[in-house]
């Protein structure tokens, strides 16, 4: 594992460095369409990331995270909606007309997420295996059909925004500044997530991916540990649902929609179970295709069906594994 | 010896559809003695281990651990309250090394309040606990191996030393020579036999050589019923239990 560990550090600098430029690059290209591309791929990363969490480490097959991302992306577009219209949130004891601060948006959208997939969790991790993956893509559905009948923030057609977030000193609307916060953003969540997957918690969680049956008999209280880990991975995704909003600066029930959950799965399978960062190379690749079979063909996805197929037959400890040398075991 | 009761069972019943696999059962152990479980195939011994571990939980009946009764705890509340166990067949974490293993029962004993940041890899009182257990299972040498490949015979050592990992006031050894050569069987048995005193230990065997030599006290549970409940010397020549089990191979 020794010499791996350079070459996995140096495969991270690389990929960070990368990130660093990319606006520069863009615009030395004249394409600083590039960077809104980027951007989205990032914040798909954050998604990824955060459902490797669970997936990766915590052996739980989430099929409902899209619902986290969504419910992030709402909390933006409610409190941006109030504001913009001046108008008192109804649903909440205090009046309040919303924000338009980054600083209460987005640790706002985090909490949210927590708090339902504090309640979602409590139910289905009664459940293993199939069971739980049934269970969480039931209330992410659940939750999907209940923003489509919401008419108040647009129903099925969705809530516009009309501006992005506000944080002082910068301007969110330009996109090389919206794009250097979300890098920000994505890389403290990656380092806050490696701490915690080296912590003492983080090995319970590798324990119970194991051996979730001898971890009980060795005094842990599972469920507690696993809803935890559940809680954190859903905040991540609802900081990622935060950003998604500002980036399109458009909110709808689409983005709870089960194929968002089963697209997130595929980065994280395809970038790497288990290690944080190959999520995020996932959502790149991932995109990558979709954006560029996009523009060869309408039947796009005939060609990205076999691509995965191939991906994971060929590649089965993800294409991060891959590039530092690494077996899927590890 | 009343007083110093550890386990106090009573009246345990527990079916699995048509199966009977306890059916009243009855049990007493002291603290410090060496308790075996002996009867034939079938007779409901593993059940009766998983439930005084708490991984099944009975139709009916009590169970008393220090005079407290733990009948509906959980498995994880009953092992850091005192209760360990190892499995017939080996339960590990394989694709950790030996210290990893074994940090995973020592990180265990100490209270459960969640900690994220601390790298638990350059835990220095979580190392020192792990090397100590290390030096004393003799595992030192293959410390950093993977535990999946490492030969049966050790990969049983590292299942008992997983147990008294948690520091255990009673072990429960469901068949822990499974699969064993005679001369591992030896060593494991004197391992067994140095924790005679220090902790209690029930003891699920099929070796009556080793259940003879090693037990206090022998329990012999027929159809999910302890029948008798006797020093190893009465127990060989109590006729009912010749009759029900032993037969003439003893």
């Amino acid at each position: 594992m020794e010499p791996s560990l350079s070459r996995g550090t140096l495969v991270r600098f690389a990929i960070f460095a990368v990130l660093v430029v990319l606006p520069w690059i863009a615009h030395a290209m004249d394409d600083p369409f590039w960077i809104t591309i980027a951007t989205r791929m990032l914040i798909y990363g954050l998604a990824a990331m955060s459902l490797d969490l669970i997936l990766g480490y915590g052996a739980m097959v989430s099929f409902g995270h899209a619902a986290f991302f969504g419910l992030g992306a709402y909390v933006v577009g409610v409190l941006t909606h109030h504001n913009f219209y001046d108008e008192v949130i109804p649903f909440l004891p205090i009046e309040w007309v919303g924000s338009m601060s980054a600083f209460v948006q987005w640790p706002l959208a985090m909490l949210v997420s927590g708090f339902i997939a504090l309640l979602i969790g409590v139910l289905s991790l009664r459940t293993q295996g199939v069971y739980f993956i049934m269970i969480t893509l039931a209330f992410a559905q659940m939750l999907y059909f209940f923003m489509i009948g919401l008419p108040d923030y647009g129903g099925e057609d969705g809530l516009n925004l009309w501006q992005r977030s506000e944080i002082p000193g910068l301007d969110l609307s330009d996109s090389s500044q919206f794009y250097y916060v979300v890098l920000v953003l994505v890389s403290l969540w990656f380092l806050l997530s490696r701490r915690v997957v080296e912590s003492r918690f983080g090995r319970v969680l590798t324990g119970c991916r194991y051996n979730e049956p001898r971890m009980r008999t060795l005094g842990y209280p599972v469920v507690r540990y696993k809803l935890l880990a559940f809680t954190i991975s859903a905040m991540g995704t609802g900081l990622a649902g935060a950003l998604m909003a500002n980036q399109n600066e458009f909110v709808s029930p689409s983005l709870m929609a089960w194929s968002t959950s089963g697209e997130l799965m595929v980065m994280v399978i395809l970038g790497g179970m288990g290690t944080l960062i190959g999520p995020l190379v996932g959502a790149f690749l991932l995109l990558s295709f979709e954006e560029v079979l996009a523009g060869l063909t309408e039947h796009w996805m005939v060609i990205l069906g076999p691509l995965l197929v191939f991906s994971v037959l060929f590649a089965r400890g993800g294409l991060y594994r891959f590039l530092v040398g690494q077996r899927d075991d590890e | 010896m009343m007083n110093r009761a550890l386990f106090v069972v009573e009246n345990l019943t527990k079916n699995f559809g048509a199966i009977t696999a306890s059916n009243g059962l009855n049990l007493e152990v002291v603290e410090g003695e060496i308790h075996a479980l002996i009867g034939p195939n079938g007779a409901g011994k593993s059940t009766a281990i998983h439930q005084l571990s708490g991984e099944i939980s009975p139709d009916s009946g009590r169970i008393f651990f220090r005079g407290e009764e733990i009948t509906r705890w959980s498995a994880d509340q009953r092992a850091r309250r005192g209760i360990a166990r190892t499995y017939q067949i080996t339960s590990l974490f394989p694709a950790l090394s030996v210290r990893d293993n074994l940090a995973m029962a020592v990180q265990s004993r100490d209270t459960h309040h969640f900690r994220f940041w601390r790298q638990a890899s350059k835990d220095p009182a979580l190392r020192k606990t792990v090397d100590q257990l290390l030096d004393a299972h003799e595992l030192m040498d293959i410390a950093e191996l993977r535990v999946a490949n490492l030969a049966h015979g050790q990969q049983r050592q590292i299942e008992l030393a997983l147990g008294l990992a948690l520091n255990p006031k009673v072990l429960l050894l469901d068949e822990p020579m499974a699969g064993m050569s005679r001369t591992e069987s030896l060593e494991m048995a004197e391992r067994i036999d140095r924790l005679r005193g220090s902790i209690a230990v029930v003891l699920v065997e099929h070796d009556m050589d080793v259940v003879f030599r090693l037990a206090d006290r022998i329990s012999v549970l027929v159809k999910g019923e302890v029948i008798c409940t006797d020093l190893p010397e009465a127990v060989r020549v109590n006729p009912i239990v010749r009759d029900a089990y032993l037969g003439e191979s003893v």
